[in-house]
């Protein structure tokens, strides 16, 4: 294989690697930039993984299960935000609880469900969707513009994200939001609301991200499958300094990693596969440490808003 | 006396709370609740010997979640107890056949203390990212769980690998074991399981925790960390330092907590070590309000659901996964602030007023 040929693959597999962390990310940049540091996004990518494969097994059709990984995602995130919200748990500590929630409850759907541990049956997956006239540039085209609806759908939703907080009122609003509550409320801004619909549309990309990994990427669910992809999206969102395009990047350069990892094992580099696998963990670890200085987080993240309080 | 009872108040109604929950989706999907929680107490009470494997798997437990409560006391979200284990079980399976000719007096304890320090390492390095990179805590100790799983499955596979097709070390020699509390087969002395001398290291630890928490400067700074940081920077505390100090100390109490498993239990590391003794220590932590009593309790009670869970899986087929949904729910419910419950209804009572009043205009 010519190098150029093994940059196309290497390309092609990196953004479909990238989506389901992009995604997470993208929606972890709309929770805390209101204010919530959603800790619980890896349940929530979870949850969306087993929504999407069930409603898959149950319609015999990918878009619903798609459609179900989506609102599953949504619904965990909106009942993580209500307790951290408005009941006021610390927002780490009960997002860890909804990660171990996520893995109880899927293994306990997978045992009731379809009576086996640890897998699903296959299900309907995505389909291939061959971009008109980009496809059909050799190689690049079945490697980079044939892609599932999902990874299509990245940009469309980082760009889109983009627009909702920098050119919107609620984009406004939600900076307002993570940075001085106080002060949006006391310009009639609901606090609370304005947090809920972040963390809303933070759980739906995650449970987006979810689908992605099991309709997408394997057809199947599998325990545990998001495999810690929820806290390399957190980092993403760090690393993307706060903006949903900078979240797009930093889950590319993480793809990029577990992307080589993957063809060199394909081509049977003679490395230990534990060597490569740990990959993309390591590159988080030392991306966090090199960029965490000069982030600056929205002011009022994590800390819970006393909507009690008069203004 | 009031502040005591209040502190017992709420573990005890987030525990109610989730059995109820948990409760519920059994009577769900069909299986009967009540019969499920009496199958599984008797799987964890029902004999001497049962007894005495709820107390064996009390000790890791403990130690665990006394290690994430040092690290949450301080401000400090160590989720990565998972990690922290597995290396100091790997230094201790991995030093162990080394060893052999050295007195267990000597060489038991120093398996201990590699273990302790193998751990601690683990934990300087999200310390010292946090202390001195601003990285986030919560991100780097999961990653390193991961570096640390896929460090041991490389090993146990590879270098450290014992003869045969299991992926594991070698066993440890007979004379580096943590002696059993029992020998079966003796007359009149009950069978207690694997209930080994590990379990007196935790419960000296638990004690030595307590003592350094109150006791000493540094139980101190590190509280006044986890209060406020700006506050402990004014009063000219060093909390680069403290930050790090704790996060080895974190670290080091997990890692002997993997240590203990390999000397008194497994007597060597495979992949199926740990069952997420780890990430139980969150749950542990966080119902035992930090406190190192608390601690002795949750732990008890997490060593009750885990191996009554087991036994109840055998028996009626109640899927396990409950024990891991009870740990969630009731880390949820101890986050909840009364003061959140409170405010709640104070938002929900300001707006049926406003509501009303609207209706009258």
């Amino acid at each position: 294989m010519t190098t150029v040929a093994f940059i196309v693959l290497l390309i092609g597999s990196t953004i479909r690697i990238a989506t389901p962390i992009a995604l997470a990310a993208i929606g972890a940049t709309h929770a805390e930039r209101s204010g919530v540091i959603n800790v619980g996004i890896e349940g929530c990518m979870l949850f969306g993984a087993f929504g999407g494969v069930y409603g898959s097994y149950v319609t015999g059709s990918a878009a619903a299960g798609l459609l179900l990984g989506v609102v599953t995602g949504a619904t965990v995130s909106l009942i993580l935000a209500f307790f951290c919200i408005v009941l006021q748990a610390n927002q780490i500590v009960a997002g860890m609880a909804v990660n171990i929630l996520a893995l109880g409850l899927t293994r306990f759907g997978l045992d009731q469900i379809w009576g086996k541990p640890g897998v699903s049956p296959q299900v309907d997956g995505l389909g291939a969707i061959e971009l008109p006239l980009l496809s059909e540039i050799p190689l690049a085209g079945e490697s980079i513009f044939t892609q599932n609806i999902v990874v299509l759908m990245l940009l469309p939703i980082a760009i889109g994200s983009h627009l909702l907080l920098r050119r919107t009122a609620f984009g406004v609003h939600t900076t307002a939001v993570g940075e001085l509550p106080s002060a949006a409320a006391s310009v009639g801004i609901s606090v609370w609301r304005t947090r809920f619909v972040a963390m809303a549309i933070c759980g739906a990309l995650a449970g987006l991200g979810g689908v992605a990994l099991s309709l997408g990427q394997l057809t199947y669910f599998v325990e545990a499958m998001t495999a810690g992809r929820g806290f390399i999206a957190l980092a993403a969102n760090i690393l993307g300094r706060w903006t949903p395009l900078g979240a797009l990047l930093a889950a590319l350069l993480f793809g990029a990693a577990d992307a080589l990892q993957l063809s060199l094992q394909v081509r049977g580099v003679d490395v230990p596969a534990q060597v490569l696998l740990v990959l993309p963990y390591l590159v988080t670890v030392v991306v966090l440490a090199a960029s965490s200085r000069r982030a600056k987080a929205p002011k009022a993240l994590g800390e819970p808003y006393d909507a009690t309080v008069p203004t | 006396m009031t502040t005591r009872l209040a502190g017992l108040l709420r573990p005890v109604l987030a525990i109610s709370a989730a059995l109820v929950c948990v409760g519920v989706l059994l009577a769900f999907t069909g299986d009967d609740p009540i019969s499920a929680m009496a199958t599984l107490v008797d799987g964890a009470f029902g004999s001497t010997r049962r007894t005495g494997e709820t107390l064996a798997s009390f000790v890791p437990l403990a130690l665990t979640g006394l290690s994430v409560a040092v690290g949450f006391r301080a401000g400090l979200f160590n989720i990565g107890a998972e990690g922290q284990l597995l290396m100091g079980a790997l230094a201790a399976a991995a030093a162990g056949p080394h060893l052999a000719d050295v007195p267990p007096v000597l060489s038991v304890p120093l398996l201990m203390l590699l273990g302790a320090l193998a751990g601690g390492l683990w934990g300087f390095i999200p310390g010292y990212l946090k202390a001195f990179r601003e990285a986030n805590e919560v991100i780097t100790t999961l990653m390193l769980s991961y570096v640390a799983y896929f460090v041991t499955e490389y090993l146990i596979t590879g270098p450290l690998k014992t003869d045969g097709v299991l992926p594991a070390t070698d066993l440890l020699p007979e004379m580096l074991r943590l002696p059993r509390l029992t020998q079966p087969g003796l007359d009149g002395i009950p069978d207690l399981g694997r209930l080994h001398g590990g379990v007196y290291v935790a419960l000296g630890a638990l004690a030595v925790a307590a003592f350094i928490a109150h006791r000493t400067t540094f139980g101190l700074r590190s509280r006044l960390v986890g209060r406020s940081i700006t506050a402990s920077e004014y009063s000219g505390l060093d909390v680069r330092r403290t930050v790090i100090q704790t996060m080895v100390l974190s670290g080091a109490i997990a890692g002997l907590a993997g240590a203990i498993q390999v000397l008194g239990v497994s007597y060597r590391l495979s992949s199926s070590f740990s069952p997420g003794f780890g990430f139980t220590g969150i749950a542990i932590a966080l119902l035992g309000n930090l406190a190192a009593g608390g601690v002795l309790l949750a732990a008890l009670l997490f060593a009750v659901l885990q191996t009554g869970g087991q036994v109840m899986q055998r028996i009626s087929g109640t899927p396990s996964s409950i024990v891991t949904i009870i740990q969630g729910l009731v880390i949820l419910f101890v986050a909840t602030k009364i003061s959140g419950v409170k405010q709640m209804s104070t938002v929900l009572h300001r707006r049926r007023a406003r509501a009303k009043r609207r209706e009258r205009t």
